[in-house]
């Protein structure tokens, strides 16, 4: 018979589930990630896009594996996840890639001084 | 209803699936994967037609550089509708719809698809979508292309919104189609159908269902952003404000390249099936095929902005995608070595399905050849908005895709109703689709080359000839379709009781009756070999397929 | 309650729940395709207006959006204990930690009308009715655009979960959830999990940095 759950990879591995002691932790390390971010932000230090973008791929990633039990689904759910969130990198990427590397735009017909001073 | 009473079903074998429940209200609310499949056949050929109707009528104002049926406005409109309507209520749900829909289960060895009611609900989520559209255009909306580009179509005098709103909404359909084929195939193959022992038609579903989950979400956003910019002015890729136009072409392109595939890939699937049964042959390499599938779907989502190469974008970023769309060419080649030398000694059957594959051969060659011709950034300068990307996208992905859609709709016809079509008036068909098809989009080619905008209303007189030609060409297309589409449902009344099996193929879903019962099979089925190699007598496989 | 017998098209009760939840698992990579729509014209638009990015970032309302980050983080703490408490087999304790975090959900709505209503004030509104004078006006219209977009479209997601909430703390309370089968109940908990991921995202590019 097929779906017999014990030799079945399809299931989800239950044998050792996300505890409520798991949810802790997980909560914990993202009230002190969120405040890490936030105190960055403050410093009169600047430390850019990157380091919070870096902090929340890191908040994400401990919502996902364990709130949302990620690590104990089956594979087909982790490697559709991580496509959907390779090709959000690749949009973006490719997207933000144009006006990065592209000759300036023609200014705009109203307000072109605002913007040449926006380009440069 | 009557001719079926006078030839009673032997008592052992359960009712079919047309016949196991009667009434209309059995259909309307039937979560039958089959039955589904069929309603989408007949709402999507209806779109299929109108379509077309909207191509004759601006292929006849196109026979004179004046005017001769209608204004500029009316034609405008006339290239959009066609345009919305093919794109997206024909040939993105054209095969996987219908075909991807009833035979997937079928391949499988599963009894339904994982989620029943979310496949009805796809059906009537799509009737509503298209009811939207179709009202939103009737009302006199969208003159800008069913590309939608801006600034133009944040200023068009003409509605829009309703237009862009029922194209969100289909694509909601596409989506839950897609997520039951991916939970379909993950999680309800029968025991012994491991990944390497998919057919190839389920295989390539499955590698379109991917895109439809993962591109069409960025379709619907550009859309309702295009259309609040029309009726809010947002301005969210409004120039006059400091926005960009041409991100919109961005999001527009994440979708509606990889929608290319959407569209071939079910077609390739098809195919993949047709070529093996009438060659007798098994394909000549299965993992080729398998594998390209998905490198085509993964490779089509990095292509998107050879469509922007003179929108101004950045030439390392077009160089980036000039390179990703080559790569995809490489894929389609594969596919395309493959088939033929699965042709190579087999003892070939010459049917409509196979006539269908040839013209799609040729279909899918020129136009991919085309395409890797217009990838190219200097040369794409010169042919960009002309005839001749009318005529490229035309040839690959509407060619392909109809010669697919018809052979599937004459090759799975006995195993979806039990009965043959001629076979004789299928091959003038095909022959004849295939004629109107060349004859309306090679003097394109010509026109694009020469210099002829696409989207024109008038043209200089030189290039008259050469309309005249495609429309001409356009009339014998629809009259082909209209002949193929009319052999099978006069068949469908008056055509003789077909075997379970009637072409000897060799893949598992001719296993059950056909037409089949309502849950498919008897027993939850066991695969034991290889998808093409269900070459033993019936009784055989039979005994090995269902123990007990 | 004894335990549902499969749909037909299951073999077993556990693969039938796997694949509700697969179901659920590809939705959510949908959605998160939607949303990448618009951090796709963010990074576009933040790479053409560098500068004025930064400076309309700096005048954003940075107390609402960190008050609401951490609101969202408690409230998907709280569904994460009513998940602990389903496979107890509590349903009233499932369903009061679900209330719980519904209220967390209703608090970060009326956060973010406050912090609208700001907007509003200020004239920092999209495309032709910006008026902010603090921020440059081409870069400054652009962010607030954008921002305007991005969080209503979450705000909706955030009251459709509110909504899912709701209906599972309903069913929860009636125990239609049984300690070892309950897809549903998951499913619904996943989407509000997937909502507080998206504002994680979010809040560093609109509030931060
Ligand atoms: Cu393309």
């Amino acid at each position: 018979m097929i779906g017999r759950a014990e030799e079945d990879e399809n299931v989800a591995k239950r044998d050792a589930p996300v505890t409520t002691r798991h949810y802790l932790y997980a909560y914990a390390a993202l009230i002190v990630l969120a405040s890490a971010s936030l105190g960055l932000s403050l410093l009169p230090v600047h430390t850019g896009l990157g380091v919070a973008l870096a902090i929340g791929a890191l908040k994400a990633f401990i919502v996902l594996a364990w709130f949302m039990h990620l690590v104990q689904e089956n594979f087909g759910s982790k490697v559709f996840m991580f496509l959907a969130g390779l090709l959000v990198f690749t949009l973006v990427l490719l997207t933000a890639l144009d006006p990065l590397t592209r000759a300036p735009y023609p200014p705009p017909p109203a307000e072109n001084t605002v913007f040449r001073r926006a380009a440069h | 209803m009557i001719a079926v009473k006078l030839e009673p079903e032997p008592m052992a074998l359960p009712p079919d699936y047309l016949h196991a429940k009667q009434g209309p209200m059995s259909w309307l609310t039937t979560t039958d994967h089959k039955r589904i499949a069929l309603m989408f056949y007949g709402a999507v050929l209806v779109m299929f037609l109108l379509g077309g109707v909207f191509a004759l009528l601006f292929r006849t104002e196109l026979l004179s550089p004046r005017r001769d049926i209608m204004d500029a406005t009316t034609y405008n409109k006339l290239f959009t509708w066609h345009g919305i309507v093919m794109v997206w209520l024909f040939l993105i749900p054209s095969i996987p719809n219908i075909f991807g829909n009833f035979i997937l289960p079928l391949q499988l060895g599963a009894r339904d698809l994982a989620f029943p009611r979310l496949n009805l609900a796809s059906f009537y989520v799509y009737l509503v979508g298209a009811t939207i559209v179709l009202s939103g255009l009737f009302a006199g909306g969208t003159d800008t292309g069913w590309t939608f580009y801006m600034p133009y179509s944040e200023n068009t005098p003409v509605t829009l919104f309703p237009v862009v709103f029922g194209i969100f909404v289909v694509g909601i359909s596409s989506i839950f189609t897609g997520l039951n084929f991916i939970a379909t195939v993950h999680m309800l193959r029968a025991e012994g159908m491991t990944w390497r022992r998919l057919p190839l038609f389920t295989w390539s579903i499955y590698a379109t269902s991917i895109i439809l989950v993962l591109a069409t979400p960025v379709l619907g956003l550009s859309l309702i952003l295009v259309g609040l910019d029309h009726v809010f002015h947002l301005g969210v890729f409004d120039p006059a404000t400091g926005g960009d136009p041409v991100l919109f072409q961005h999001l527009f392109w994440f979708y509606s390249h990889p929608a290319v595939y959407i569209m071939i890939l079910p077609a390739m699937g098809v195919i993949s099936e047709v070529v093996p049964t009438f060659a007798h042959r098994r394909p000549s390499s299965y993992a080729a095929i398998a594998l390209s599938s998905l490198g085509i779907a993964f490779g089509g989502f990095l292509a998107w902005g050879h469509h922007m190469f003179v929108a101004g974008i950045s030439t390392l970023d077009a160089g980036v995608f000039g390179i990703f769309s080559m790569f995809v060419a490489v894929f389609s080649a594969i596919k395309v070595f493959t088939w033929v030398a699965t042709l190579y000694r087999g003892d070939i059957v010459f049917s409509t399905p196979l006539l269908y594959f040839f013209g799609f051969l040729f279909l899918f060659v020129f136009g991919g050849m085309t395409g890797v011709a217009v990838a190219t950034q200097s040369l794409d300068v010169h042919w960009h908005d002309t005839y001749f990307i009318v005529a490229h996208f035309h040839f690959i992905m509407v060619g392909g895709s109809l010669t697919s859609f018809l052979a599937a709709a004459h090759y799975w016809f006995p195993k979806m109703f039990g009965r043959l079509y001629s076979e004789r008036v299928g091959l003038l068909a095909a022959s004849l689709v295939f004629m109107g098809f060349v004859l309306t989009f090679l003097p394109q080619f010509l026109l694009g080359n020469a210099g002829m905008p696409r989207r024109y209303y008038s043209y200089p007189a030189e290039y008259q000839w050469l309309h005249v030609l495609s429309t001409g060409g356009s009339y014998l297309l629809g009259s082909a379709v209209l002949l193929a589409l009319g052999n099978l449902a006069l068949a469908l009344a008056y055509g003789a009781r077909s075997e379970q099996n009637p072409w000897e193929a060799r893949t598992f879903e001719w296993l059950s009756p056909s037409p089949p019962p309502e849950h498919n099979f008897e027993s939850p089925p066991v695969i034991d070999r290889e998808p093409y190699a269900f070459d033993l007598s019936e009784e055989q496989i039979r005994a090995r397929a269902f123990p007990g | 309650m004894p335990a549902p017998s499969p749909a037909e098209q299951f073999a077993t009760l556990e693969r039938q729940g796997a694949t509700l939840r697969f179901g659920m698992w590809l939705f959510l990579t949908s959605e998160l395709l939607l949303f990448s729509g618009f951090f796709a014209l963010y990074g576009a638009y933040r790479a053409t207006y560098s500068a004025d990015f930064q400076a309309a970032l700096h005048h954003n309302t940075l107390a609402y959006g960190s008050v609401n980050t951490y609101v969202l983080l408690t409230s998907s703490f709280t569904v994460a204990l009513s998940v602990s408490a389903i496979r107890r087999g509590a349903g009233k304790a499932a369903s009061a930690w679900l209330g719980l975090s519904a209220l967390f959900g209703l608090a970060f709505l009326v956060i973010k009308a406050a912090e609208y209503g700001v907007h509003i004030h200020e004239g920092a509104l999209p495309g032709h009715w910006y008026r902010f004078r603090e921020a440059p006006t081409l870069g400054g219209a652009r962010f607030y655009t954008l921002y305007w977009i991005t969080t209503g479209a979450h705000a909706l997601h955030v009251t459709g979960g509110i909504g899912v909430l709701l209906w599972l703390a309903w069913h929860a309370r009636r125990g239609r959830y049984l300690p070892e089968y309950h897809p549903t109940f998951e499913m619904g908990t996943l989407y509000w999990h997937f909502v507080d991921v998206m504002w994680i995202f979010i809040w560093p590019i609109f509030y931060l940095t």
